[in-house]
């Protein structure tokens, strides 16, 4: 469904990425692991459009969406989170939710922010990431946790086909991270497919159907969760580095 | 079209050009470190020209002299501006450093005009309406006094910040304020330091300008406006592009009154910038803004 | 309580409505020896040209400080087409406002396709160069705007005493235009996306949000309103020069009286206009005050910057959300953070932050 084909990045004098490719299967939860310095990050971010390719393509439903703005791949269904969870801070959570809501067309000149329909559909997200009671705070004002569970349902309400999670599990508690990956199967099962960056093994073992591994600015394995825990090269990337 | 008008009016751009550099690089460098436009500078320079005024009329020392203490004295006032008004600007920082330091630079324009009224004045020495002869051309000395002036200065400046620990701090908290900070560099004594050097080259550029310009405490408009020019054109934060901006758009300046009209030279020099802007938003040797994380 | 305060709003809100339509009547009783009245319009105009800065700089966070150059192309505008029509009537002029406006808007647009390409401190610098740019064209192209010598506009016929209150209901109907308009904003999606513009940009951009045009669209709007102010004030003056059209001061005193009242809040602008006004003309008529006068108007403004980051507005909103939860612990109020001793167990995992 998703595909990047030999993508490379330079910045300066350091490979980011370097000739990296990954593929990610339709309606399936892909993990991407790899020590500090790998490049997941710097991936999403030409996946989705933040960052240019040097050389490369990105694929989505088998068109070529390489360099296209982030607008646009988020108008394609894609969406993604931030390491560092990113929300609007001196909106109130409710309205943070608003401004993902679909534009069809025009501005939104004539729109009030929230019709009730919209209303209705994110208050349910915000259950759903069980922050709802929070609706009216600033968002600046919650805690790293809750900031990360806004930003997630923020995707949501655009009802994406993929949704990319970078570092979802981060500084986040033990039970905390439990809720996410329930959430993240329940959506799963609704037919969202998801590409997850984390540093968690349990989480992304526990969690995914095919996970990849990146080192230097490559992937230099792929399989079930399994194949890769046991693969020698992997050790060694970690362990080497 | 006379040539020899035309290389004049190069010498002439070259010549205050580097006034010019020396009043920019101190406003470059301050957003550099700290991130704020010192919209105060003009009034600064002003400031540092009175002081000069008030040295030559009644303690009859000479101006360059006379910088020997204003120098100091605009350092330390700079100091204390920073960290009295800047320092404690957590938010919004954009929009409040711009409105602090207009209230600051009306405040010193206000107490100027208590003190010495609107009338126009002038530094006046020797060398201030003499001049030389350099191949057919005749340059004020005072021109070639301030430019050596600048150049002195501003090697002073470079050798502060490439030969000093307290330059590599500076260059360091210019790149990554945060990162400066984790590596134990004090971002708040360099800020306040950086705003004294800042203010502190305003009391020379004040010399230059009030020797080769009629001023009154309203002149900082008209100053402040140009700088601004001068450093987004460059680039901010960027010294280099704050010198070659300098250069660039005085000598364009002084060739435009001598090729069309004198009329015309000053809208050429915020026409230039609009047209640079547009091909290049961060200016010459700036940074794009905008995060990708 | 707090839900009383908010019932009891729109009530607040009509009867200041009726206070300043009636202004005409009992002002000049209220003080006499002032001519009230042509404060009452100044102020008008001010508030104006302050909340339709707001509806950009407010919203978006841009700061522009170039708007006089809307004011300045507005009264020149109107000055020329009287000239040029022969505008004589004394509601001519009024009724061609929206002219000058539009004019306004259309040189809006490319002054903001090249200056929103820009951002922050570069952004604030570009729209001060085209000020300057828009005040020495003034100067310059004699044949359009005679230089330093300026643009008349017709006199109206009424005179004396009643002179200011015609001047005085436009202004007025052109500020609840325009705040009209930013309510309006404020409330629609468009108005939001400008709100997450401000807040991050590229988020925003990432989410949807039409940036572009959202930033051009209210670079326009404002500039609209500002210059139908423009054109008003230069009626009311009776006359245009380069440096009265286009004043510097004007951009900082519109930025101030915004950002005191609170920068993006809709009374904000308008309670610093009632403020700052009536009091840069009671110095202004004073010449000999005026050096002090700049002393003090800086250290005010420092004092207000340095203690009221916010604005009064916000800040008063804030203290007020605060005092009202403290009277009323138990139950949750909006928008302040929740109380610490707060602790129930449904929300206790979501709420510990989740974090570590």
């Amino acid at each position: 469904m998703l595909e990047v084909r030999s993508v490379s990045k330079a910045y300066g004098g350091i490979q980011a990425l370097n000739v990296c490719s990954i593929g990610i299967e339709h309606g399936k939860i892909t993990g991407l692991i790899g020590p500090n310095g790998s490049g997941k990050t710097t991936l999403f971010n030409v996946i989705t459009g933040y960052e240019r390719a040097d050389t490369g393509e990105v694929r989505f439903n088998d068109s070529a969406i390489t360099n296209y703005t982030p607008d646009a791949v988020f108008g394609l269904g894609i969406g993604r989170t931030f390491q560092m969870s990113r929300v609007f801070p001196r909106l109130t959570v409710v309205e943070n939710m608003h401004v993902a809501t679909p534009q069809h067309g025009g501005l939104g000149f004539f729109r009030r922010w929230s019709s009730s329909r919209e209303q209705q559909h994110a208050l349910e997200l915000l259950e759903f990431v069980g922050i709802a009671h929070l609706k009216h705070m600033p968002a600046e004002n919650l805690s790293y946790g809750q900031k990360k569970l806004l930003e997630f349902a923020c995707i949501l309400i655009a009802e994406p086909q993929v949704i990319l999670l970078d570092e979802p599990a981060g500084g986040i508690n033990p039970t905390m991270i439990n809720h996410l990956a329930g959430h993240i199967r329940t959506l799963n099962q609704r037919g969202i497919t998801f590409l997850i960056v984390e540093h968690n093994m349990e989480f992304v073992m526990g969690l995914c159907d095919t996970v990849n591994v990146m080192h230097r600015g490559e992937t230099i394995a792929g399989g079930t969760p399994a194949e890769v825990r046991n693969n020698p090269a992997v050790l060694e990337a970690y362990l080497g580095d | 079209m006379d040539l020899s008008l035309i290389a004049e009016a190069v010498v002439l751009g070259i010549l205050t050009g580097a006034v010019y550099a020396l009043m920019a690089s101190g406003l470059t460098l301050i957003f550099g470190v700290m991130d704020i436009i010192n919209i105060a500078q003009g009034a600064f320079v002003v400031l540092g020209a009175y002081l000069s005024y008030v040295l030559a009329q009644h303690l009859h020392i000479d101006l360059f002299v006379g910088l020997l203490i204003t120098m100091p004295v605009m350092f330390g006032l700079g100091v204390f501006v920073e960290w009295a008004f800047i320092r404690p600007l957590k938010r919004d920082r954009i929009m409040l450093s711009i409105l602090v330091t207009y209230a600051i630079a009306i405040i010193i324009e206000g107490l100027l005009g208590r003190i010495f009224s609107t009338d126009l004045v002038r530094l006046d020495a020797w060398y201030a309406t003499r001049s030389f002869n350099l191949f057919g051309f005749y340059i004020g000395y005072i021109y070639l006094f301030a430019f050596l002036l600048s150049v002195v200065l501003l090697g002073a400046l470079y050798l502060i910040l490439y030969r000093t620990k307290f330059g590599a701090s500076l260059r360091a908290a210019t790149q990554n304020r945060t990162a400066a900070q984790l590596i134990g560099i004090d971002v708040e004594r360099v800020s306040a330091l950086t705003f004294g050097i800042g203010v502190a080259l305003t009391a020379a550029g004040g010399v230059a300008f009030g020797a080769t310009n009629s001023f009154n405490p309203g002149s900082h408009y008209d100053l402040i406006s140009r700088l601004l020019v001068i450093i987004v054109l460059g680039g901010m934060g960027s010294l280099g592009g704050a010198l070659i901006a300098s250069f660039g758009m005085l000598v364009i300046e002084d060739v435009t009154a001598v090729v069309w009209e004198p009329k015309w030279s000053t809208t050429v020099f915020f026409i230039l910038l609009v047209l640079v802007l547009v091909v290049r938003p961060q200016g010459l040797f700036g940074q794009l803004a905008g995060r990708k994380e | 309580m707090l839900a009383t305060v908010v019932k009891y709003r729109p009530f607040a809100y009509l009867l200041l409505l009726i206070v300043a339509i009636s202004m005409p009547w009992y002002a000049p009783g209220l003080f006499p020896g002032i001519s009230v009245m042509s404060i009452a319009v100044l102020t008008v105009i001010f508030a104006g040209a302050a909340s339709s800065w707001n509806i950009f700089s407010g919203y978006t966070g841009y700061i522009a400080l170039g708007h006089a150059v809307f004011f300045g192309t507005g009264a020149y505008a109107l000055a020329i087409i009287c000239q040029d029509w022969h505008v004589k009537s004394d509601y001519g002029p009024m009724m061609l406002l929206p002219i000058a406006g539009l004019v306004a808007a259309v040189v809006a647009v490319p002054l903001g396709l090249i200056s929103l390409r820009t951002r922050g401190h570069t952004f604030v610098v570009i729209t001060i160069a085209m000020f300057f740019i828009a005040q020495l064209l003034a100067y310059n192209l004699r044949a359009v705007t005679h230089g330093s010598a300026g643009l008349e506009l017709p006199i109206p016929s009424w005179s004396g005493d009643a002179f200011d209150v015609p001047f005085y209901y436009v202004g007025l109907l052109i500020l609840l235009l325009t705040l009209a308009t930013s309510w309006w904003v404020r409330r629609s999606k468009y108005g939001l996306g400008l709100l997450a513009i401000r807040d991050d940009e590229d988020r925003a951009r990432g989410l949807g949000v039409k940036t572009g045009s959202s930033k051009l669209l209210a670079f326009v709007l404002s500039a609209f309103f500002v210059g139908m102010l423009g054109g008003l004030w230069a009626y009311y003056i009776e006359s245009v020069f380069p440096n009265s059209g286009f004043d510097a001061i004007f951009d900082v005193s519109t930025a101030l009286m915004a950002f005191l009242g609170g920068l993006g809040t809709l009374a904000g602008p308008i309670l610093g206009a009632l403020i700052l006004v009536p009091a840069q003309q009671y110095v202004a008529a004073d010449a000999t005050l005026t050096s002090w006068y700049l002393v003090l108007y800086g250290a005010v403004f420092l004092a207000v910057i340095l203690l009221l980051p916010e604005g009064i507005i916000p800040t008063i909103r804030k203290r007020l959300t605060r005092w009202l939860a403290r009277r009323a612990a138990p139950a949750a109020i909006a928008g302040g953070p929740p109380p610490a001793n707060q602790r129930d167990p449904v929300s206790a995992a979501t709420r510990d932050g989740g974090d570590r």
